[in-house]
């Protein structure tokens, strides 16, 4: 976990909760000197820590807090689990419970998982009971104890709740109207006293309950809800709320990104991050809406509570056309506003690129009037001529009887346009007017969808029939002569799968000898990035990690052609690294008992290389091979895989 | 002629280009020294041979030199020789036409320690690796198309004669004494093969440019032709009447076949 690149080292958030640990542990300096403290990044609200005394705190956990007091509870809470070793406790415990061993021997299963319940439930009041008392010892004020519970009580929902402004996706240039926003919300539903059988953890209500009894009428050194400065406390926490709207984003919780969006923007309204990843987080719906996998990014409205509700359901109803144009304005505006700024330019070429080639709206349509001004305009003209008047007078013209008919058609078109005129539905049509009156967006569409259609035409006529995204095979031969290998894995499985966790480890380490072995015969430019071979010294390449894992994280789940929201943080690496190229690998070793009974070993390769250019996998392998995985098979297989990637075609055969 | 070389050709160079296989650690060649052991022939007391001699002969041993190239990933063509000294087969000896020796028809099968047929064979094998493996690395089953050619030369002498009393007798090891013995000269015996086996092995890398191999291979398809009439051969099958017919020629045959049956094979590879 720690080496996994979620885990921030020596970074503001870290060090204010390492302060925030070495005031609570003053009287303590034997115990502060056996725990270390780190945030982790993920949207979860958690905090845990481990039998080696290392303690977690989340920064979805922070983003909801609303002061150091409650952190400094939070902090008792868990070092109180490392001081009495709840952890190892619970696993032994745990393993007595579920085997029904000792005291729990003659129990039933049910009754048996009852106890496993009822056991955890049992170490979280004593860390509460024992966190209470080290927390008297601070000057935090004993209110904040109640708080802190309420803000685990609520924190599944956003780190406020405020209602959400209708107009927050207006421009100067698209009104979309209120309608597409509900009224209502889902109303907030947790209770503090919520049924908490099969839960690890007792409710909020009777961990308060208890805490109550527990505390009396003890009183805590002070009342200060801040030892250190409020601003730093404020500082990290928008900090937090920050990272968790990326995190948002590389998770594919698009709707969510928003509403932190519009939150934060509520107090920092021109902030090129929040500019940025309100362009990722539209350019992400538009995306999956477009490759039709929206409902992998979008939740069901009925299971969202508070004040994001309207936002879930705006983005649940929108068409493909609508989503688009909004998304595509909203880039285009941001490229103005951040003139020459590449991220924003290659958001909005690609969004351009859909409205062209995915958004199924005929450029034809759009039009070149605002909104606003169309409905003036309507409503002037259906003024100013009678329909009715305008029918006879057709009758009673020497029209032809077909000519009347096509006539009357439109009449009839404009007899029903006051409904057309006040539909919100085609708000869309009139977001692009500006653009499409004065420049070349109709020309450029159109030019694109040309492209687009001749190298599709080329493909069908290659036989390649138009592939789109997708993990498929892609082509050997690179030509790659500089590459990254981002921390290799090698994990072995015993006969009854469970993970051999020695000679995973073993393995791992020999596995990144066997890239450096083949680095030198293929005279490839490498780096190995790599969790195992880290120093203390290494913050920056364990950084690096961290970026690059949320990276393929990303790029797996997405499967399909598609900026990733971290490409801006790669551009980064790739400058350090000089190279664009970075492969992916997991050695993958399994036993089975055949026929027979007798065994047999087998192993999975899998291995892809990914251009952060494009953010494309640009090789793919995935072997399943039916030999032991043992060093030298293993690095023949490796050297196999950078020699596909480091190699040139050497012939090219025309078929007669 | 012109045609397979021309096909041979193609498969060699062209598939080899497009595929690009890395091989071993980029080594795409590889010589292996290989013995072929073919299981012993079954073993009799009534031996009529210049060695009379009871054996426990567990194997008959054939010698293979082969270069492989790797192909594709799944795939290779080796080109081998083979040597293997075949040591004769027989029921009993007619030799009526040279003396006046008694043998009777019905003797057990015996092997005769000489003379020798000297059996060269060349061959081309294409070898097939599973899907996800990694030529030459791991299992492989191959088919092997191949020609090859027995000779006995001409005045080979054989002594013949019948079994007489046992001067040792041991588990491992019972000699005879011959009587009635006789030299008799062979003439020049020539019989060429061709034929088709199936091969299944499997390869364990034990250095950068060392594996060792092991595997078995199966006869599919035999031709036996003998371009020579001659008067002598060893007889498997009895009953026959030497007089009447031509049998004798399928008593060397029947030697060959023997030593182109199921074979065992381990060998040394070096790759470059």
């Amino acid at each position: 976990m720690l080496l996994s690149g979620k885990v921030i080292f020596n970074d503001p958030v870290t060090i204010y909760i390492n302060k925030v640990a070495d005031y609570i542990l003053a009287d303590e300096p034997e115990l502060r000197k056996k725990l270390r403290f780190y945030t982790l990044k993920t949207n979860t609200p958690n905090a845990f820590s481990t039998d080696q005394g290392v303690v977690l705190v989340t920064t979805g956990l922070i983003a909801q807090l609303e002061n150091e007091a409650q952190l400094g509870f939070i902090l008792c809470h868990e070092i109180i689990h490392y001081v009495e070793k709840h952890v190892r406790n619970g696993y032994v415990e745990n393993k007595n419970i579920t085997k029904g061993r000792g005291e729990y021997s003659g129990l039933s299963y049910r009754s048996r998982i009852s106890q496993l319940s009822k056991y955890s439930k049992d170490l979280e009041f004593e860390a509460d009971k024992q966190g209470i008392d080290m927390y008297l010892k601070s000057e935090y004020p004993v209110e904040e104890i109640f708080s802190a519970f309420e803000v685990l009580l609520y924190s599944y929902l956003p780190f406020d709740d405020i209602q959400f402004d209708s107009t927050f996706f207006n421009t100067p240039n698209m009104v979309i109207p209120g309608s597409f926003f509900p009224d209502t919300v889902n109303e907030v539903s947790q209770e503090a006293d919520y049924k908490d059988d099969g839960h690890t953890h007792p409710n909020i209500q009777r961990r308060m309950d208890k805490a109550f009894d527990h505390l009396g009428e003890r009183k805590s050194l002070g009342e200060k809800k801040f030892v250190m400065p409020e601003e730093d406390f404020e500082y990290v926490r928008n900090l937090c709320r920050f990272e968790n709207t990326s995190i948002y984003i590389a998770e594919r919780e698009y709707v969510n990104a928003l509403y932190s969006i519009f939150l934060l923007k509520r107090e920092f309204p021109s902030n090129r991050f929040l500019d940025l990843a309100q362009v990722k987080a539209l350019y992400g719906l538009v995306k999956y809406k477009n490759f039709s996998r929206y409902n992998e990014v979008t939740v069901k409205p009925n299971k969202v509570e508070g004040e994001s509700f309207p936002l879930h359901i705006f983005f649940k109803n929108l068409t493909k056309e609508q989503l688009n144009v909004i998304a595509f304005r909203h880039a285009y505006d941001m490229t103005f506003r951040y003139k020459d700024d590449k991220v924003f330019i290659s958001y909005y070429e690609d969004l351009k690129r859909e409205l062209a080639i995915r958004s199924m709206i005929a450029p034809s349509k759009l039009k070149t009037m605002s909104y606003e001004q169309y409905m003036l305009a309507a409503a002037d003209t259906t003024k100013k001529f009678n329909i009715e008047d305008s029918m006879k007078r057709i009758d009673d013209s020497e029209l032809s009887k077909y000519e009347k008919i096509r006539r009357k058609k439109e009449l009839k078109l404009l007899l029903n346009m006051e409904d057309v005129v006040y539909s919100d539905k085609e708000f869309h049509l009139y977001a692009l007017w500006d653009l499409v009156s004065q420049e070349d967006l109709l020309d450029e569409l159109k030019a694109i969808k040309t492209e687009y259609q001749d190298e599709q035409d080329r493909l069908w006529e290659e036989g390649n029939f138009g592939l789109g995204g997708g993990l498929i095979q892609k082509s050997q031969h690179l030509g790659i002569h500089t590459l990254v290998v981002v921390d290799p894995i090698y994990e072995d499985y015993k006969m009854n799968d469970s993970r051999n966790h020695e000679k995973s480890e073993d393995n791992k380490l020999s596995l990144s000898e066997i890239y450096e072995q083949n680095f030198d015969n293929l005279n490839l430019q490498t780096k190995l990035v790599d969790s195992k071979n880290l120093e203390s010294s290494d913050l920056e390449e364990y950084n690096d990690l961290g970026i690059l894992n949320q990276w393929v994280g990303e790029i797996v789940d997405h499967d399909m052609e598609m900026i990733c929201s971290t490409s801006d943080q790669m551009t980064e690496l790739t400058d350090k690294y000089q190279t664009t190229h970075f492969l992916f690998s997991g050695v993958y070793a399994y036993k089975y008992r055949g026929r027979l009974g007798i065994p047999h070993n087998y192993f999975e390769l899998v291995a892809f290389c990914i251009d952060a250019d494009t953010d494309e996998i640009e090789f793919i392998t995935v072997q399943n091979v039916s030999l032991k995985g043992n060093a030298r098979i293993v690095r023949a297989y490796i050297y196999d895989i950078l020699y596909q990637l480091s190699s040139k075609p050497k012939a090219k055969i025309e078929l007669p | 002629m012109k045609h397979i070389l021309q096909i041979i050709a193609v498969l060699f160079f062209c598939t080899q280009a497009l595929a690009q296989p890395s091989g071993y650690l980029g080594k795409n060649n590889h010589i292996q020294v290989m013995v072929g052991a073919v299981p012993s022939f079954k073993h009799q007391s009534e031996v009529v041979s210049s060695t009379v001699t009871k054996r426990l002969k567990f194997a008959n041993l054939n010698y293979q030199f082969i270069y492989t190239r790797v192909i594709s990933n799944g795939f290779d063509i080796s080109f081998g020789y083979q040597y293997t000294h075949v040591n004769g087969i027989s029921d009993g000896v007619s030799v009526d036409d040279y003396d006046t020796i008694f043998v009777p028809n019905n003797f057990p099968k015996s092997i005769m320690d000489d003379p020798e047929l000297i059996y060269h064979s060349g061959y081309m094998a294409l070898n097939f690796y599973r899907r996800g493996s990694l030529a030459p690395l791991g299992k492989s089953w191959g088919l092997i198309f191949g020609y090859g050619s027995a000779t006995l030369a001409e005045n080979t002498p054989v002594i013949i004669g019948t079994k007489g009393s046992t001067s040792t007798n041991t588990a491992f090891k019972q000699v005879a004494e011959l009587e009635a013995q006789k030299t008799i000269l062979l003439p020049e015996q020539k019989i060429s093969t061709a034929f088709m086996k199936l091969r299944i092995g499997r390869s364990f890398p034990i250095s950068d440019h060392l594996m060792i191999y092991g595997g078995v291979s199966f006869p599919l398809l035999t031709y036996y032709n003998s371009g020579n009439m001659t008067r002598f051969g060893f007889r498997l099958d009895q009953g026959s009447d030497i007089e009447d017919s031509n049998d004798w020629i399928l008593y060397s045959m029947s030697s060959l076949k023997a030593y182109n049956g199921i074979s065992l094979e381990a060998g040394f590879r070096f790759h470059f």
